[in-house]
């Protein structure tokens, strides 16, 4: 309780930070609000040509698109300190988190905030609640359930891969890891069966875009069985525990950022 | 001319190497780009597997569009545009300004020496795409590929125009990432980037005809599969050299304004 009370302190902070600047708090807000959406022209472009994408229809892809957008915003916000972590190394910052009585992962979790995140994860929010309201859904208790929990559970697994592929790269001191695996974000956009095998299997298990998004829209949409929900908890409790490990790995490595 | 040329080839040199010492860099960048170019292949191939063609485009076609579209964006990658933003934000430009040099002729040249590198790379790449997974045969005629290359060329003019015009921005705001992000998805819409402009609306497609976007990446495409040719392709490469040139001294003026806005963060 206290980690989470610290961690908005942190959060204000740099809020109070970005306020200085207050021209770019709006540049920025718009500018996360607006390439999104202009991300979504290209469904509703592609769809006015075709009718369906492997069987889903314009909005049940829309959803898609809404749960990563949700992931995406969420990270960006609250977690961006997960993103330039090499930077962080190189300024002798992971240094100091070491002498403070923190942990280093909250420390990492609470150093940045970046308000595109606020317009990106609106517009997700927007985007999935219209699409789901056009797509007559019944909602029982348990397709509520499923929703909250994605809601909760996808943003949690997107900071997860995009922290460990951070750690990643201070362990193998540099490399495209992380370049890589923010290109296979696309992938989260689109359903699962245009996919050959190898695919779908890493975008469920190893990086698991498919669970923030096309897992929970399936069952919601009844294209999957219930169970099939199943993959959202493994994959999360899969990539935390990926995360912490390969953290603790890039700790064990690192060896300060002098010469 | 010919001291000019001496003048300015140095940052070319330079950014080869500097591109060249990153042999890491080599490979991930690769990857990404298949990545791209595997989704789009994955995507159109089960949209081909419910109809033959799409807005007039058949299977080939499209993925040969696809192919130069990422082919394009390789050129000349948000890492140019950004390294512009980056200079501005971190005051490194003042020490450019006080050389005896052109800033706008320097960065030309150093994306030149940047994009002969990634662009090398992905040319190579895409052709061995492109052989595997479209029949090619057609599309290879001499002169047409003559007049495709010439596009090519004009198209990486104008793409350089347009990222240092969006780079020049950061002048009036500290976060960089965002407006260059931003100018980045709206050219890759009005350019034809994200999907073939035959595809949009009618009055969309009248809206960019008159913006210089699509000469950045729709008219090569058009050019290469044959749908503009003969006397028409040659006014398509008219059209290019005009906006290259209006947008070239657009630069150059708005810079004299830009400049006079330099706060340096931190400073």
């Amino acid at each position: 309780m206290r980690s989470v009370q610290i961690f908005f302190q942190m959060m204000a902070a740099n809020l109070r930070g970005l306020m200085a600047f207050k021209a770019d708090f709006l540049v920025s807000f718009s500018a996360g609000l607006l390439s999104q959406t202009i991300g979504l022209l290209f469904l509703g472009v592609l769809f006015s040509n075709i009718s369906t994408v492997a069987g889903w229809t314009v909005f049940e892809a829309a959803v898609l698109y809404g749960y990563m957008f949700v992931g995406e915003g969420m990270m960006t916000l609250f977690f961006q300190g997960t993103n330039g972590l090499w930077r962080q190394v190189r300024r002798g910052e992971i240094d100091r988190y070491m002498l403070r009585p923190l942990s280093l992962e909250q420390q990492i979790f609470g150093r940045d905030i970046n308000l595109a995140g606020a317009g990106t994860t609106m517009t997700g929010l927007a985007v999935l609640g219209y699409s789901l309201s056009r797509l007559n859904i019944d909602w029982s208790w348990w397709r509520i359930l499923v929703l909250l929990a994605s809601l909760i559970l996808g943003p949690i697994i997107r900071v997860n891969i995009n922290f460990a592929c951070s750690a990643a790269v201070l362990l193998l001191d540099g490399g495209g890891i992380k370049g890589i695996v923010d290109d296979l974000y696309e992938m989260g956009k689109y359903p699962l069966d245009i996919y050959p095998k190898a695919f779908r299997m890493l975008l469920l298990t190893l990086v698991p875009y498919a669970a923030i998004s096309f897992v929970p829209a399936a069952v919601l949409l009844g294209k999957r069985p219930v169970a099939y929900i199943l993959f959202l908890p493994a994959a999360a409790v899969l990539i935390l525990l990926l995360r912490k490990f390969v953290f603790h790995k890039a700790i064990e490595h690192y060896e300060g950022a002098g010469n | 001319m010919k001291s000019f040329i001496k003048r300015y080839s140095g940052f070319t040199r330079c950014a080869i190497q500097e591109e060249m010492a990153y042999k890491k860099g080599f490979f991930s960048h690769a990857v990404s780009q298949l990545i791209g170019i595997l989704l789009s292949i994955f995507l159109w191939r089960i949209l081909f597997q419910e109809q033959s063609t799409i807005q007039g485009y058949d299977w080939d076609q499209m993925i040969l569009y696809a192919l130069i579209v990422a082919m394009l964006n390789a050129t000349l990658s948000f890492g140019t545009e950004m390294q512009l933003s980056e200079k501005i934000r971190d005051g490194s430009v003042a020490s450019d300004l006080v050389k005896p040099i052109d800033f706008q002729h320097m960065s030309l040249f150093t994306a030149i020496g940047q994009s002969a590198v990634e662009g090398g790379l992905a040319i190579l790449l895409i052709a061995a795409v492109a052989v595997l997974v479209t029949d090619l045969s057609s599309y290879l005629k001499p002169l047409s590929l003559l007049l495709f290359a010439v596009s090519l060329l004009l198209a990486f003019l104008l793409k350089f125009c347009l990222a240092y015009l969006g780079g020049m921005l950061s002048f009036y705001t500290s976060n960089g990432y965002g407006v260059v992000y931003l100018r980045q998805v709206i050219t890759d819409v009005f350019s034809g980037a994200m999907l073939p402009l035959s595809f949009y609306p009618l009055w969309f497609q009248k809206l960019s005809t008159v913006l210089p976007f699509q000469a950045s990446v729709y008219l090569p495409t058009q050019i290469f599969l044959g749908r503009i040719s003969g006397r028409e392709a040659v006014h398509t490469l008219l059209l290019q050299v005009v906006w290259v040139v209006i947008l070239w001294f657009l630069a150059k003026i708005l810079f004299r304004f830009a400049v006079r806005k330099v706060t340096i963060q931190g400073g």
